[in-house]
């Protein structure tokens, strides 16, 4: 073992060697820091090592042989390993990256560098606060040097702030440290701790001095505007040391002397902690200049980890879990991004498009931008999830609530930044240069967020049976992706068939509901994966995307506690969100989709937090609450009403599902859309039967659920884009399904899951068809389509089966939904809202025949004169899924009867009797195989009556127009299916203007006010920035004191 | 004039800070339990005369290092800005000639400093006998090149030379700190050579040698601070 | 009136340069007057360190003939704040002078 002390004299030794190497070549300088820092970073990890293999004790090293406090001592134990091992390997990595500047720049660059690492060191490892002292300035000074070095413009200017900023606050400090030992006769932290100083008032002043000056090399909100300049103005690979490794030393640093203060100065770290973490992330919003962006977003980071400490005694044992994993997730997504920054090197985060042409760079960004929002498996999630959890536990619920808006904010900004770098236009044509030197160090903390994150979900209750084979899969496709994308196809539909096998099976023994949602989610990913055969190319990304949406959405399905379900829940939302994205225009609504999801995901999460204080992580425990029981179910049913679209939570979908990849509508309308119904379900059971009477909840549902249904259609209605036409009838239908199930009866229930399968199946139908015609005829306009029944009769059948079955007419299994549908409404009395959704059902009629009308019928436009059938890939599995449509019409007891008997455990009273294929409430009966046998014959005899009496009827020639009532001359505007229902426009266009848009523009409008407002700020004067420091601690001076 | 006035209040404000610590002052009227023990243990401990010195230099040593990094930092950062600009006026004229020194500054120069080296050197030799040490040597002996760059503003500071010393002492000062780990207690215990008769001039071990370090490197480095901002100037 | 021994004397001069120096810092429009600032700042802390050291009618900690080895912890002051504030004084120096080099 090497004592930690060679940190100290490897690094200094080195550092003066370089002085008299004379005329040694400055390459090799660097190469023998390398070397150096290598040797620092092997030190500390030996030590992690020996700490972590166990057995090893924590020790000190008496410097000059004399025992604390009468000399200095350095501490090496666990944690101070890990830090020391942390600030060694991003110094050695940064080295690397730096390579070629500071072997540009001379010995003196290189000797200072080293020295940087070193002072961090120490300042972890010292146990004396003097010490400390005189190495916080080391760092600070060496800093500054390292600032002013490059050449950049506003360097120089940046490291006067940062030298005027850090000289006061080291005078400040200084103050403190003679005062505390003035009031203990000791300079050693530990005697500080077990003085209890803050028993008077001086001492209490000397405590504050001290951790004040701390906590400001910390850069609070909002005396932190010196720190800003100085990550916008140095140069990348410095900003990731300042931001990873100082900002690590420095916690650790608060973290052990944040015991000489008393309780209340806890108290006092977690609210200065928490309004920096919101403050700092709230003006991150309005910022364009992306090293300045991840200055915020390590302030604010940062912020949050200070509240963490100042939480430490109430955290517990869980404190170390919970801060390793943020911090070090941090640490990684923050030494990588500002490493990516030097490599794209734009300023306006708009300009990042330019990673778009190197797909590595664009998924290491992703994942860095991941592990900083805390989305599984990173993990910072896991670190959130806990910290939630135990504050929540603690009832410290308005804590929980500031620190996921912070989130939220922070989610705002890194979302659509995220949002340039995938969608911004790539303007210039030479591609940026990605020198090696400069990748690896990126890569390798890239990879490192992955495996940490693995490693930290071990530790967390629940955690250790997260089902991880799917990522390892996906994993593995994305290092083959460079293959055509029909052979990635293949392995990623014998991948979702093998998944489905793995427990599907076994669900439809044990928990049926569940089984009947795995196979919407499994076997409908399939199909949907089957059209993306048409795909020409490579499709990158298109493959690990989809399949973490499939891996999350099955996650839920195999969840048996909370923190399984939401680690799947956000899986699911993170690849959705990248495959919305992938759509050409679909970038605005991609990001409102994102932010609702986080918003709603939050949400949940409070809920979880609040059930798991009570009654233990299983989902089971939903239903064993005991207090605050209704804002839980309230708060959980907002989160899944994000994704189900209801109305008021809605102005995500439209835009998102139609401007998403033709064979991606599908996924994201039919299939993806059923997690929130599946989350409802979930928590409809936890409330349970009896509440149904009672709940005021289920009641506000109901009526959302009904206006859903009337907004949805009545939007479907006006939409001019056919795909946008469909994303509005999902709106409505998940109206009817919301409301179905808040009816809260046995039939209610039956009801909402024939919709659910009904839904699941004609829409699939309805979006491939449509999406596949787009892709013929390069348009999502209606009026520019028309009379493709000549061209494409596969798809004009597809779309007529897919809209008899939307409309519930019969005999197709619509119909059975609705029958069933009345029967539940009748029952349960909802009378008056039974009707808005029976108004809603009739204006479904509107849409449907303008869409089969405006595309097939009619005028055949002269472009699409030789436009062929759809594509044979949407064509099989459009016609296998409408197989399902006819047998489920046909025999829907095979699967009601059985889900009947399922879910009649939740409903004791009441069951819908089956005889044979008949059902039968006290209202009447029906029979899905004789209503298809009858309207048959119906049908039959129609037909055989116009074929035998009505021969008279005659063909028309496709240009005349007395029978098609169009002009099928230009302008289209004059199409018949331009603005078609503009009467009923007028009437009831009011129910749907957009004043729910309006609210959230306002909203998000005040939000960015404020931010700029309060940005006001930070006026790049280092006299103000000052100013503000002292500020800072007067006005803390005067609330405290 | 607001703003000052503003400023002036928060100051006024801030400076309650200062009147509770004050009011919570009292004065000492004994050592503090740290100052005993270094009044009552020094001499046996480390056997230097000067206690102040004994702290400085072996009990918080590693303090010390610190500050002698500092110092270097700031000569580097100096240094290498100094290369900064000077590359970036590498294509303007020096604008102003300097003026030749006096002949009286010139002679008296020449005979001050070596006078004034030699009293550094005295100075940080015996900093463990007397008030005095590597430091205010090392500052002595930078004054005495500030005289001689007065005496002779023409002449170019030898940065190489000022580095070498700089390194080879700072470098000198850690192989010493490795010699207390190997040879005897810990990192820079001065008990490597014996502590020898105390008030001699060879007494209190490593001292005087880690003193001597200090004094040449502290001087090499505020000379060439100096030296450099001195250049910088004349650059701009 | 015990506010007029040394040790008050001395520890209200450095608070009272300690407020000047900042005063300084955040005033002054030139450049040179705000280093002074800091230099005043950085000398009230010595100052203030300098009087904390100090024990009432005791003298140097150094050993000669007026302070004899048997009896030295009753003659002398307190030698921890004076090592400390050679230290914190080369500190101060190196902070200034980064300051002014950032010009």
């Amino acid at each position: 073992m090497i004592s930690p002390i060679h940190i100290i004299t490897i690094a200094l030794g080195t550092a003066f060697a370089l002085g008299f190497t004379g005329k040694l070549s400055q390459k090799i300088s660097a190469f023998i820091m390398l070397a150096a820092v290598g040797m620092l970073t092997f030190i500390s990890a030996q030590w992690v090592y020996a700490f972590y293999s166990g057995g090893q004790e924590t020790i000190q090293i008496f410097t000059a042989g004399f025992k604390p406090p009468y000399s200095v001592n350095l501490q090496m134990g666990y944690q101070e390993a890990v830090i020391s091992l942390m600030i060694n390997f991003v110094g050695l990595l940064s080295g690397i990256y730096l390579f070629k500047t500071l072997v540009k720049q001379g010995k003196n660059a290189i000797a200072v560098y080293i020295i940087l690492l070193m002072g961090l060191n120490v300042i972890v490892l010292t146990q004396d606060m003097f010490n400390l002292f005189v190495f916080l300035e080391v760092q600070s000074i060496a800093t500054a040097g390292l600032i002013v070095l490059h050449k950049k413009k506003h360097a120089v200017s940046s490291g006067f702030k940062y030298m005027v900023a850090t000289g006061i606050i080291a005078g400040l400090l200084l103050l403190g440290i003679i005062f505390a030992y003035y009031f203990t006769g000791s300079l050693n932290i530990q005697d500080f701790i077990n003085a209890n100083m803050t028993a008077s008032k001086g001492g209490a002043i000397a405590v504050f001095l001290i951790l004040g000056a701390i906590l400001l090399e910390l850069k609070p909100f909002p005396a932190n505007g010196w720190a800003l300049d100085v990550y916008q103005s140095a140069k990348p690979g410095l900003s990731a040391i300042i931001s990873s490794a100082s900002g690590t030393a420095v916690l650790f640093v608060l973290y052990k002397i944040a015991a000489i203060g008393s309780f209340d100065s806890y108290d006092l770290l977690a609210n200065l902690g928490i309004i920096t973490f919101v403050g700092s992330n709230l003006l991150g919003i309005k910022q364009k200049n992306a090293q300045r962006l991840l200055g915020y977003s390590s302030v604010g980071q940062i912020g949050l980890l200070v509240m963490i400490i100042g939480f430490g005694p109430v955290l517990g044992d869980k404190f170390q879990f919970i801060a390793f994993t943020i911090v070090v997730a941090h640490f990684l997504a923050k030494a990588g991004l500002f490493w990516l920054a030097g490599i794209v090197k734009k300023d306006n985060i708009k300009k990042w498009s330019a990673l778009r042409k190197k797909p590595f760079l664009l998924v290491l960004f992703g994942t860095f931008v991941f592990t900083l929002i805390g989305f599984p498996p990173f993990p910072s999630f896991f670190g959130k999830w806990e910290l939630i959890m135990v504050l929540a536990a603690k009832s410290n619920m308005i804590w929980v609530a500031a620190i996921l808006l912070g989130s939220f904010f922070e989610g705002i900004y890194l979302f659509k930044w995220l949002g340039y770098v995938i969608k911004g236009e790539v303007s210039e044509k030479k591609t940026i240069k990605v020198p090696v030197h400069k990748i690896i160090p990126v890569a390798i903390v890239g990879i490192l967020t992955y495996v940490v994150g693995f490693f930290s979900s071990t530790f967390v209750e629940g955690g250790d049976i997260i089902n991880y084979l799917p990522l390892f899969f996906i994993a593995a496709l994305f290092f083959v992706d460079f293959l055509p994308a029909f052979v990635k196809n293949i392995i990623a539909i014998a991948g979702m068939a093998y998944y489905g096998y793995t427990f599907l099976p076994e669900l439809y023994e044990k928990d049926l509901l569940r089984f009947i949602f795995g196979t919407i989610f499994i076997g409908g990913g399939i199909l949907t994966l089957i059209a993306g055969f048409y795909a020409k190319g490579k499709r990158q990304g298109f493959y690990p995307a989809a399949l973490i949406m499939f891996a999350g959405l099955g996650g839920i399905i195999q969840a048996e506690n909370m923190l399984q379900f939401f680690f799947a829940w956000e899986l699911m939302t993170l690849g959705s969100y990248i495959l919305i994205i992938r759509g050409k225009r679909s970038m605005p609504h991609g990001y409102s989709y994102m932010l609702f999801s986080v918003a709603g995901a939050y949400l949940m999460l409070i809920g979880f937090a609040m059930t798991n204080a009570q009654a233990g992580i299983s989902l089971d425990a939903l239903s064993m609450i005991t207090s605050h029981a209704n804002l839980i179910y309230l708060m959980l049913a907002i989160g899944f009403m994000t994704k189900t679209a209801t109305v008021g939570l809605h102005i995500w979908l439209p835009g998102a599902h139609a401007e998403a990849e033709s064979d991606v509508s599908p996924m994201v309308s039919a299939i993806l859309l059923k997690a929130g119904v599946f989350g409802l379900i979930i928590l409809f059971i936890a409330m349970g039967a009896e509440s149904a009477g009672t709940n005021p909840i289920l009641y506000i549902l109901g009526w959302l659920g009904a206006i859903t249904a009337l907004v949805g259609n009545l939007a479907a209605s006006f939409q001019e884009d056919a795909k946008k036409l469909l994303a509005y009838s999902s709106i409505g239908q998940l109206g009817y399904i919301l409301f179905a199930f808040a009816i809260m009866t046995h039939l209610g229930w039956l009801t909402g899951i024939t919709y659910s399968i009904n839904h699941f199946l004609f829409k699939a139908v309805l979006f491939l068809a449509i999406g596949a015609v787009v892709l013929r005829v390069k348009t999502h306009k209606m009026y520019e389509m028309g009379g493709l029944i000549k061209r494409m009769p596969l798809a004009f059948i597809a779309v007529l089966i897919g809209i008899i079955t939307l409309s519930g007419v019969p005999p197709l299994s619509g119909f059975a939904g609705k029958w069933l549908f009345y029967n539940a409404v009748i029952l349960k009395g909802w009378y008056f809202q039974g009707a808005i959704v029976f108004f809603a059902g009739i204006i479904a009629f509107l849409y449907c025949f303008r869409l089969i009308y405006a595309v097939f019928l009619g005028q055949l436009k002269d472009e699409h004169r030789n436009v062929k059938e759809i594509s044979i890939w949407f064509i099989i599995p459009i016609y296998i899924l409408i197989i399902g449509i006819m047998i489920f019409s046909a025999r829907p007891d095979l699967i009601l009867q059985p889900i009947g008997d399922a879910i009649a455990g939740y409903f004791p009273s009441e069951t819908l009797n089956w005889n044979d294929t008949t059902a039968s409430t006290t209202l009447g009966y029906w029979s899905g195989y004789r209503v298809m046998i009858i309207i048959g014959i119906m049908f039959t005899i129609l037909f055989a009556w116009l074929a035998l009496f009505n021969r008279k009827s005659k063909k028309v020639k496709q240009f005349n127009i007395v029978y098609s009532g169009e002009r099928p001359e230009r302008p289209e505007t004059t199409h018949v299916a331009h603005n078609m229902y503009a009467g009923y426009n007028k009437a009831l266009g009011l129910l749907v203007a957009p004043f729910i848009t309006q609210f959230w523009n306002y909203m998000s409008e005040t939000v960015k006010g404020t931010a700029g407002f309060v940005r006001r700020v930070y006026t790049g004067n280092g006299q103000t920035y000052a100013l503000h420091i002292i500020m800072y601690l007067v006005i803390i001076y005067l609330i405290v004191f | 004039m607001l703003k000052n006035s503003f400023i002036l209040a928060i100051l006024i404000a801030f400076s309650l800070i200062f009147v509770s610590l004050f009011i919570s002052y009292e004065g000492n009227d004994e050592l503090s339990n740290l100052g005993k023990y270094y009044a009552e243990n020094g001499v046996q401990e480390v056997g230097a005369q000067n206690l102040v010195t004994s702290i400085v230099v072996t009990y918080r040593g590693i303090d010390t290092l610190g500050e002698v990094v500092i110092l270097f930092l700031t000569a580097a950062i100096i240094g290498f800005f100094l290369k900064l600009s000077k590359k970036d006026s590498k294509n303007g004229k020096r604008v102003e000639k300097l003026r030749e020194a006096s002949e009286i500054l010139k002679t008296g120069s020449q005979a001050l400093v070596p006078l004034i080296f030699m009293f550094g050197m005295y100075i940080f030799i015996n900093g463990h006998l007397t008030p005095g040490g590597g430091f205010q040597g090392g500052a002595v002996i930078a004054t005495g090149f500030v005289l001689m760059m007065i005496a002779n503003p023409v002449q170019k500071v030898k940065h190489g030379v000022l580095a070498f010393v700089e390194s080879i002492s700072g470098f000198s000062f850690v192989v010493i700190g490795i010699l207390g780990i190997v040879l005897a207690g810990g990192f820079l215990d001065n008990h490597i050579l014996k502590l020898g008769t105390f008030g001699e001039i060879l007494s209190a071990g490593a001292i005087p040698i880690i003193y001597s370090f200090i004094g040449l490197k502290v001087g090499a480095e505020l000379s060439g601070i100096v030296g450099s901002f001195n250049e910088i100037q004349a650059e701009k | 009136m015990k506010y007029f021994s040394l040790e008050y004397i001395s520890i209200i001069t450095g608070f009272l340069l300690v407020v000047i120096g900042i005063w300084g810092i955040l005033t002054q429009k030139n450049i040179i007057k705000m280093i002074i600032g800091f230099t005043i700042f950085d000398t009230g802390l010595h100052v203030i360190m300098v009087s904390i050291a100090y024990v009432r009618g005791k003298t140097a900690p150094i050993l000669d003939d007026a302070v004899g080895i048997k009896d030295v912890a009753d003659k002398i002051v307190d030698p921890v704040p004076q090592a400390l504030v050679l230290t914190a004084i080369v500190i101060g120096l190196g902070v200034t002078a980064n300051v002014s080099l950032c010009n």
